[in-house]
């Protein structure tokens, strides 16, 4: 079972799914999907991890989730972006630019 | 959110947002978590559909690039996971899960204990006893030393506690001073309180003895306790016009009026002035005085009012407890009592003739009342709680140990446990909750052997002039001890057995030689350590239960009188207000007359104190005209008290009937009295003078007696004196009567009847034997030797169980290389050396930890030892033999099991 996913730094799929529930609200295989394609294929989330964290985010008040149907007719939960979970979204991410800048600057050093 | 949580908010700042936000989210995780723990179904179903939902879209999208559905779905399982582990990844990661994992073991855990019944009953049976014994031990000395009052605000009381000239502490104050403290700004309220036995009669019966407290009116009030019955005194009393009213305690109220709800209105008398029933103190109230509970209260009478029936109504020296207004602090309350006390010491004219009188007050919190009767036994209290935390410590150890043996044989089975999957963590918190569950049953064993051993302690308190009751029903802090008692067992217990249990890999485990391999000798090695340990406890505990028993037997030894058992005690009380200072004598002497015309009777005679002192000593200062004083002991007797009881004369003569109130004041004294006073002069006729009644009188000596222990048995005898009842009147004197056989109870109910013809108006209580007295006298050291003891038997009992394990275990581990020995031709004897051998050595290894650490707890509690040197050559020596006996009996058993091994059975075993 290849899980890529375990490559991402810890914590940082919970910032990824924020960031793509910023967009538009989405279902658990859209997220999957959009992550997948936004990183180019670099980063594939199984269920398990994906699900996992979308219990966390949940119950941190982070999102919010609500069945829907799909274009396809099918039921599916869309999860959403909350007022807390924008403004974390937004923290992390100034907080993400800087650290990479930081990173960066020190394997560019030597 | 209202006004409150507004200022709070601009107080904190952004602070306090922070926290709402982390406590919504808390509250929000704890009710989705609620919610998947108790709609389980449902939420099972919703996260099935949403899983399923997204393997689904995953496939389609395989499918629209051409595959075939069935292949689409393999690919994606393998790719994203399958369903079934999704979803066990998804709830493993919620905190309920962990709940409901903890259910499982638990519920496991129980099953498991139940296909074990001999050793769960075993287990329990051991731990219960040691929780069981802590938390009595615990509950009595919390009861003795540290209960707070059951009374409104108890941390606002303060004791007023008088301090003498010569720095010694008293409790009385003048009644006054209560009245001047009301004034000042730094009470809000003060209590008086004093008590006094009493002759209680009802509808008619005969006279009963009781001990009544006199307080002031706003008594109930003050403490702002609910009577079980009425509201305390009536109005009109709380404002100062006195009525005759009682109020009873509920424990009388249950014992004399069989708790009759109707008993308000009735009316009783006492000291034959009637009183009116007006309420019944609620349950578990006693009294300020820990160990007190008198049966009656009544309230004081107004200043300068007197009731001849009891002066005891009218007296002018009480005990007083305040109530600290709010914000104000004992040390400022202290000095502002001194200051107002002054003037009041000072003008007192009782105070001032006393030989030492109160010149301070000091403050005390009132949180826990005063030590009262339970004072002096607080090392005694204290050393037994000490004991007995090393009586569960030692049943710990050797549950341990029991935990251990039962690990090992288990270990295959947590080896295939942990082969299919199950972690480390999972298991250890298995066994865990194994213990825990053991401990709990333990635990609740230990409470019902508090609450049906915890009348034990009375057994030991000396019950006389004051019958010490303590409230025995747990309070908060006994039952959280014994929680706490039960969880650490459940911890210590289970941790060493649980790790030791699963910390061999699989495959060491799945081996089917385990006879070989290392796990078993670690776990042995582990409980032979633990064994050793309980050897050297059971040791110290035993040298103690030695050195406290030898005491014991040291100071009985010194009991002066010849078979105490054939002297009968009669406390007599005849009141003070009905019988004066001449209808008394005549009293006195008509009662001795009687008795000792009994059949069956020897001798009798009276003495206000007698031999330990019904109350107390009495001590006086004496002087000789040319100026030598000596400080003595005395008591106040009647002719034939030294045949009585059994003290020689030496010299001179007895009292008589012919000395009396119009006689020469005479006087005996005992041999150490006159060799302090005269060295090698004669003493008889020589002149005594010390103060009788606040008057100084000269006594003349008219006879010497030889010393004895008379009052206290713990030290050696004091300078002593005697004075004549009939030449110093009685107060509450005691008949004493020697009688001939060793069969008293006749004499008992024939010397009632002699006084019920004299008056029936008299109480008679406190009969016992002269025996019992002398037990009272020694109730300290018989409380601390006898449960001690008990402990230190209990002790060894556990050790020869532990030891006994051990062994049984070793011999079936090494079954075959004994039955190699035997095949290779070892005797009988060899084998049995073998095994006891090993045994021993476990034991001499505690001895050797034990008999230091003994040697260091005998010299801390030197100070209550009698007789002999902490390092007590006797006491070391019996107690290790008898250790030894013992271990080596335990060891026996299995060792003659080695010695029938088989030598063609034990290489075929396994």
């Amino acid at each position: 079972m290849p899980d890529r996913s375990s490559d991402l730094v810890q914590g940082t799929l919970d910032m990824l799914i924020l960031k793509t529930l910023g967009l538009e609200p989405m279902h658990g295989y859209g997220i999957s999907i959009r992550i997948e394609q936004m990183s180019q294929g670099v980063f594939r989330v199984n269920a398990g991890s994906l699900f996992l964290a979308i219990q966390r985010l949940e119950r941190a008040g982070l999102i919010k989730g609500e069945w829907r149907d799909t274009e396809n007719r099918r039921r599916a939960k869309y999860y959403a972006l909350t007022e807390p979970g924008r403004k974390r979204l937004n923290r992390e991410t100034r907080e993400w630019g800087r650290q990479v800048a930081a990173i960066a600057r020190i394997l560019e050093a030597s | 959110m209202g006004e409150a949580s507004g200022s709070y908010r601009q107080n904190l700042g952004g602070f306090v947002k922070v926290e709402l936000g982390v406590i919504m989210s808390l509250l929000r995780n704890l009710a989705t978590g609620l919610r998947s723990l108790f709609c389980k179904e449902q939420v099972s179903k919703e996260l099935d559909e949403e899983v399923n939902g997204f393997l689904e879209m995953a496939a389609e999208e395989k499918m629209e690039q051409g595959m075939s559905r069935q292949d689409a779905l393999r690919r994606v399982r393998w790719e994203r996971g399958t369903l079934e582990v999704t979803k066990e990844v998804v709830r493993a990661g919620s905190w309920e899960s962990w709940v409901e994992t903890c259910w499982q073991d638990l519920y496991f855990g129980f099953r498991t204990l139940s296909k074990s019944p001999g050793f769960t009953f075993v287990a329990v049976v051991v731990l219960a006893l040691g929780i069981g014994v802590n938390a009595t031990i615990f509950n009595t000395a919390n009861a003795a030393l540290w209960r707070t009052l059951p009374v409104a605000d108890p941390q606002s009381l303060v004791r007023l506690i008088p301090v003498r000239q010569d720095n010694h502490e008293s409790e009385d104050l003048p009644v006054q001073l209560a009245g001047e403290l009301r004034r000042t700004d730094t009470f809000s309220d003060v209590i008086t309180s004093t008590d006094d036995g009493l002759s209680f009669s009802y509808k008619g019966g005969s006279a009963e003895r009781v001990l009544g407290e006199v307080v002031s009116p706003n008594f109930f009030a003050f403490l702002g306790i609910q009577p079980e019955l009425g509201e305390g005194f009536s109005a009109g009393v709380r404002k100062g016009e006195w009525a005759p009213e009682v109020v009873l305690s509920y424990r009388f109220w249950r014992r004399r009026f069989g708790g009759d709800p109707h008993v308000l209105g009735r009316t009783i008398r006492l000291n034959n002035y009637p009183f009116v029933i007006v309420g019944v103190s609620p349950r578990d109230f006693y009294s300020l005085r820990v160990g007190f509970d008198p049966e009656l209260r009544m309230p004081q009478l107004p200043p300068g009012v007197s009731l001849s029936q009891s002066e005891l109504l009218s007296s002018s020296y009480a005990e007083i407890t305040a109530r600290l207004k709010p914000g104000i602090g004992i040390v400022q309350a202290e000095t502002a009592t001194d200051a107002a006390s002054q003037q009041l010491l000072h003008d007192d004219q009782y105070n001032q003739r006393r030989v030492n009188p109160i010149c301070h007050v000091r403050l005390a919190s009132g949180r826990r009342g005063s030590p009262g009767e339970l004072a002096p036994y607080r090392t005694s209290l204290l050393v037994l709680v000490g004991l007995a935390g090393i009586v569960l410590l030692l049943t710990c150890f050797n549950l341990t140990s029991m935990l251990l043996a039962r690990a090992t044989s288990r270990r295959r089975e947590f080896a295939v446990r942990a082969a299919i999957g199950a972690g480390r963590g999972r298991l250890v918190r298995q066994m865990f909750m194994e213990s825990l569950l053991l401990a709990i049953a333990a635990g609740a064993a230990g409470l019902a052997i508090m609450s049906s051993t915890g009348n034990l302690i009375r057994s030991f308190l000396p019950q006389g002039h004051i019958n010490v009751v303590l409230d025995l029903n747990p309070d908060l802090r006994s039952l959280w001890s014994a929680l706490g008692a039960t969880l650490l067992a459940g911890v210590l217990i289970g941790l060493l057995p649980a790790f030791e249990a699963t910390r061999n890999n699989i495959t060491l485990g799945l081996k089917s030689d385990s006879a070989a391999s290392i796990g078993d000798a670690r776990a042995a090695a582990f409980r032979k350590g633990l064994t050793i340990a309980q050897v050297a406890l059971s040791l110290l505990l035993l040298t103690t239960a030695g050195l406290f028993e030898r005491s014991v037997r040291n100071l009985e030894a010194e009991d002066p009188f010849p078979q105490p058992d054939r002297v009968l005690l009669f406390r007599m009380k005849p009141q003070r207000e009905l019988y004066d200072g001449e209808r008394i004598r005549v009293l006195a002497a008509e009662v001795v007359r009687r008795t000792s015309a009994l059949p069956g009777v020897k001798a009798a005679a009276l003495a206000e104190e007698g031999p330990y002192g019904s109350r107390g000593a009495m001590r006086g200062h004496m002087h000789t005209l040319d100026g030598r004083t000596a400080d003595a002991d005395m008591d106040i007797v009647s002719p034939a008290l030294f045949t009585t009881l059994g003290i020689p004369l030496l010299n001179g003569r007895d009292f008589s009937v012919r000395d009396n109130e119009a006689s020469k004041p005479v006087m005996i004294v005992d041999e150490t009295f006159a060799r302090r006073l005269f060295a090698d002069d004669n003493p008889i006729g020589k002149l005594v003078k010390t103060s009788v009644h606040d008057t100084d009188v000269a006594f003349e000596i008219i006879g010497v007696v030889r010393a004895s222990r008379y009052y206290d048995l713990h030290q050696s005898p004091p300078p002593m004196v005697f004075l004549n009842l009939q030449q110093v009147g009685p107060y509450m004197p005691t008949l004493h009567v020697r009688v001939a056989s060793a069969n008293p109870e006749t004499v008992v109910s024939e010397v009632r009847h002699e006084f019920d013809l004299i008056d029936r108006g008299v109480p008679i209580f406190d009969v016992r034997t002269l025996r019992d007295r002398a037990l009272d006298n020694l109730a300290q050291q018989r409380l601390v030797g006898d449960l001690t003891a008990a402990l230190g038997a209990l002790a060894l009992g556990l050790v020869a169980i532990g030891l006994y394990g051990l062994m049984a275990f070793s011999v079936a581990r090494r079954t075959r290389e004994i039955g190699i020995r035997v095949a290779l031709g070892a005797e009988r004897r060899q084998i049995m050396s073998l095994v006891t051998g090993e045994g021993m050595r476990i034991v001499l290894t505690g001895v050797a930890f034990g008999l230091p650490a003994s040697f260091v707890v005998a010299h801390l509690i030197a100070a209550m030892l009698y007789g002999l040197h902490p390092n007590d050559p006797f006491s070391f020596a019996t107690v290790t033999f008898v250790l030894g006996v013992v271990t080596l009996l335990a060891c026996y058993l299995p060792a003659r099991r080695a010695t029938r091994v088989d030598p063609l059975v034990a290489l075929r075993y396994e």
